[in-house]
């Protein structure tokens, strides 16, 4: 009686394991495959192939006349920029940041940034951190035909490390440029990953985020194609975002309508986005973005912009984000005034001369405010 | 390290085990509890090293303590073991508050210390001061230092409890069969700690993303919408639930993987009919450390006090029954955290408790019966009302002061603020307004119907049954809804179960009774 019990145990045992293992495997070998986010590739033979989409996609856009519609769900948006910033270009500027400097263009009907650059590459990243602004600016250097002048949004949340994870498929990159600037034995202790990097890619076989766009993409019924804009809506947007030539974005019509939707009444004007109260930023990250630029000016004219808030997100002083704007906007001035910079913008919309209706949500502006930010100048290059 | 992380579940969990049970048949049998004492300092030291020295010391204060308890059964020395066990975990937990109080009362600036709280010091203190009172009343046995530090630091329950007992633990220590493998166990263990897990990270986590923006708004002085405030509120209380018994599941499968069991910490609490048997099924170690240690002596004192003076019965029932339902759960509040928040917590619930407690003398008095086919509608209403007391004083819980969660029951009372315009557009409940609405109702209907892990899976082994009993029979009613049983079908369900939790695991997703 005992052992049919113990062996119905043993069976239950067996099984359970057997089928978690094997579908574990199952699972982390089809991410490992499909690999949406291309970070496998080059463990795979398929490398080659796969690096060619963001090249191709980037060949056919500086040659597009409208632009080319953008998958963000099935494309990488790192990938494509990485490539833009490594190709030559005639532009006179570009333009790093996160992903309120998507819409600066000097492509699209309200120009940004016109009287600084008469035209831009948009290298602007959704997510984009201090460690993204190595990478790029690496392979700006490194491009024989690059733009002269890098124009660098600093974010209320940019003077930080590791808050987050993205820019690690580019790690390479970023080991080789930190290694160049910072030269301080001690400073290589900065930015020292919690968790080893293969540990990372491990785990993200077994991601459900990562699984589920795998599956999308699986799923899709035809192969990805790179499909040229027709006609452009800048005010509504079309089916997809839209990257136009300079790399700067608009986006699709469903997500314009989404943030247009949220108003500016109800709950917005709250926004900490990446900001910790306790860790407003990192005087490390302070040291390595003052030697990023030292770095850029031995080739590049280096200048700084600030890209408002909405003014409804000054209305909570108590906030977080306004707690960091507030001491985080002093410092980018000093960095400027350090490095003889010039410097354009501010946090504050009242400066700006921002209104409330030209924004998308609380950190998005629309191109009618960016258009504004050159003529707030805030420290000049002597 | 966290229960829901992928070196926990990979690598440490596997280790301890193999390890621990290859001893015992190595026949190294004493070496299993050192071997256990050995990774469950490593899993505490994992947080900060620095901490250990404290658990150490903590533990060997109260070992010798407690031995010479034994034999020397004085009060001064009880109350000297009470007294440093309460003022270490007074300056780690409660000095700064007090300092922060005294400067608001003397508008004075006494700075304060940077004091981080080691974790699971509220757990491990008040395990270690009922084992003081119990050696100090002839109710502990001879314990060897090994056994003793394995009851206080068993990696399982240290963190966020149960608060287990000696008289539960030591004596499964000292069992023969202790560290040999028996299948039926480790089945069950696998089992629990996979329902407890999948609470945590597929339920919990999820739930979180839809209660934190509202308390968020709430904490910087807005006003929410009603439908805003009142889907955060039970969102946040459904999360509560699925985390705390999420993280319990996990404890007591890990203690079955090891051959030990833990007592229970939930028995579907939201199904209760009043306060006083909500705290009967929820966070049960803590109901019965406080009705045992202090509820019960208090009450008994002052039931000595009401005879002496011969009161009245009102006077009697303030003394005798209100007083120590007060306090105890005025020390409630004031064991999970501090703050004016959790003491208002806790003071609630014991006015709920006491209130329930005159409804009851009432009743009694008045001779009030129900006929018996309203008996299921008052029951569904009662459950009702226990709930929405319970998740506004969960509020109050969430909240960071006392002024914060007054804004959002503020939001919840205020009627006017209905807006049907407004209604699951994407406000507090993020861009997919109705995946919030979904998780709700899957929660609503797990709490309400399915089995809770005792009935579906732990009713069945013997190791919980030689714990005793743990739920009072009048709770412990059967659900068939759902059985479990050793088959090829459910470990197929189970390993799928466990696919999609490991799938779901996110590095930052603490368990939110750590901070006690």
């Amino acid at each position: 009686m005992k052992k049919n019990k113990n062996s119905t145990y043993n069976k239950y045992l067996s099984v359970f394991y057997i089928f978690f293992v094997l579908s574990l495997l199952a699972v982390a070998l089809f991410n490992f495959k499909i690999d949406p986010e291309n970070i496998y590739k080059k463990f795979s033979k398929n490398q080659k192939e796969e690096e060619s989409f963001s090249i191709s996609y980037v060949k056919k856009l500086i040659s597009s006349k409208t632009g080319l519609f953008y998958r963000n769900d099935l494309i990488n948006e790192r990938d494509i920029k990485y490539s833009l910033s490594a190709h030559p270009t005639e532009a006179e500027c570009a333009i790093l940041g996160s992903s309120p400097v998507l819409q600066i263009s000097s492509f699209r009907n309200i120009k940004s940034l016109s009287s600084i650059c008469s035209s831009l590459i948009n290298l602007g990243t959704t997510a984009a951190v201090l460690e993204d602004y190595l990478i790029f600016s690496e392979k700006l250097f490194l491009n024989k035909q690059a733009p002269s002048k890098i124009i660098i949004s600093v974010h209320p949340y940019t003077f930080n490390l590791n808050r987050d994870a993205q820019w690690l498929r580019y790690k390479s990159d970023y080991e080789k440029i930190k290694d160049e600037i910072m030269f301080d034995k001690k400073d290589f202790k900065v930015n020292k990953i919690k968790k080893n990097y293969y540990t990372i890619l491990l785990e993200n076989l077994i991601n459900m985020k990562y699984f589920l766009k795998s599956y999308e993409i699986f799923s899709l019924k035809e192969k990805l194609k790179i499909e040229e804009v027709k006609i452009l809506d800048y005010k509504y947007g079309m089916k997809h975002h839209v990257l136009l030539p300079d790399g700067s974005l608009i986006y699709s019509r469903k997500n314009i309508d989404r943030k247009m939707k949220r108003g500016i009444d109800g709950y917005s004007g709250i926004q900490n986005y990446k900001i910790k109260i306790k860790n407003i930023y990192n005087p490390y990250a302070i040291k390595m973005f003052n030697r990023l630029i030292e770095h850029l000016s031995k080739k590049f004219e280096v200048i700084i912009i600030l890209i408002p808030y909405h003014p409804s997100v000054w209305n909570f002083p108590e906030q977080p984000a306004v707690k960091a704007m507030k001491i985080v906007e002093p410092i980018v001035i000093d960095i400027a005034k350090q490095n003889n910079i010039s410097l354009y913008g501010s946090y504050n919309p009242k400066n700006i001369l921002c209104k409330s209706n030209e924004y998308y949500d609380e950190i998005h502006t629309m191109s009618s405010c960016l258009e504004k930010i050159e003529k707030f100048q805030r420290v000049k290059k002597n | 390290m966290l229960f829901n992380s992928y070196i926990f579940i990979f690598l440490f969990l596997p280790i301890s085990i193999t390890i621990f049970y290859l001893l015992k048949k190595k026949n190294f049998e004493k070496l299993t509890s050192v071997w256990l004492i050995l990774v469950s300092l490593f899993f505490y030291g994992w947080w900060n090293p620095k901490y250990l020295i404290l658990i150490i010391i903590s533990i060997i204060f109260n070992y010798l303590l407690g031995n010479n308890l034994k034999i020397n059964p004085k009060k001064t020395i009880l109350f000297f073991g009470i007294f440093i066990n309460l003022l270490i975990i007074g300056y780690f937990k409660y000095s700064n508050f007090f300092i922060s109080n005294v400067n608001n009362f003397l508008s004075d600036q006494i700075l304060m210390n940077q004091i981080i709280l080691p974790l699971g010091i509220s757990f491990f203190t008040f395990q270690q001061i009922t084992y003081l009172v119990d050696s100090f009343s002839g109710r502990t046995k001879e314990n060897t230092f090994v056994n003793y530090s394995l009851f206080v630091i068993f990696f399982p329950q240290l963190i966020a409890g149960p608060i287990v007992h000696h008289s539960e633990m030591i004596p499964q220590f000292r069992n023969k069969l202790f560290g040999v493998f028996k299948i039926e166990n480790f089945v069950m263990g696998l089992t629990t700690f996979t329902i407890g897990l999948f609470k945590k990270v597929f339920i919990a986590d999820n739930l979180a993303i839809f209660a934190n923006p509202a308390f968020d708004v709430s904490q910087l002085g807005f006003e929410l919408t009603l439908f805003d405030a009142w889907f955060s509120a039970v969102a946040y209380t459904f999360q509560l639930y699925f985390d705390f018994s999420g993280y319990s599941d996990m404890a007591l499968g890990i203690g079955l993987l090891f051959g030990l069991a833990l007592p229970l910490n939930f028995h579907s609490p939201f199904k209760a009919k009043n306060i006083s048997e909500f705290w009967r099924l929820w966070h049960m170690t803590l109901s019965r450390l406080i009705r045992d240690y202090i509820y019960y002596p208090l009450s008994l004192t002052f039931a000595r006090i009401a005879i002496y003076l011969n009161l009245s019965s009102g006077s009697s029932f303030f003394i005798t029954i209100a007083s120590p339902i007060i306090i105890s759960f005025f020390l409630v509040g004031l064991w999970h955290g501090a703050g004016w928040h959790y003491i208002v917590f806790g003071l609630l619930h014991g006015f709920y408790i006491v209130v329930h407690n005159a409804w009851l003398m009432l009743k009694k008095n008045i001779k009030y019966k129900v006929k018996k086919k309203n008996t299921f509608a008052l029951d569904q209403l009662s459950q009702f009302i226990t709930f929405i007391a319970v998740t506004f004083s969960f509020v109050i819980f969430r909240s960071d002061s006392l002024e914060s969660s007054l804004n959002f029951i503020y939001s919840m009372l205020n009627f006017k603020s209905i807006n049907f315009n407004d209604l699951f557009e994407a406000t507090t409940f993020g861009t997919f307004p109705f995946t919030g609405i979904y998780f709700l109702i899957i929660s609503f209907f797990i709490i309400n119907f399915l089995p809770n892990t005792y009935q579906f899976i732990l009713k069945k082994n013997n190791l919980f049954k030689l714990l005793g009993p743990q739920i009072p029979d009048s709770y412990n009613k059967p659900n068939n809804m759902l059985k479990w049983k050793p088959t090829i079908k459910w470990a197929i369900c189970f390993a799928l179960i466990l696919l999609l939790s490991v799938m779901s695991i996110s590095s930052t997703n603490e368990f939110l009774y750590f901070e006690f």
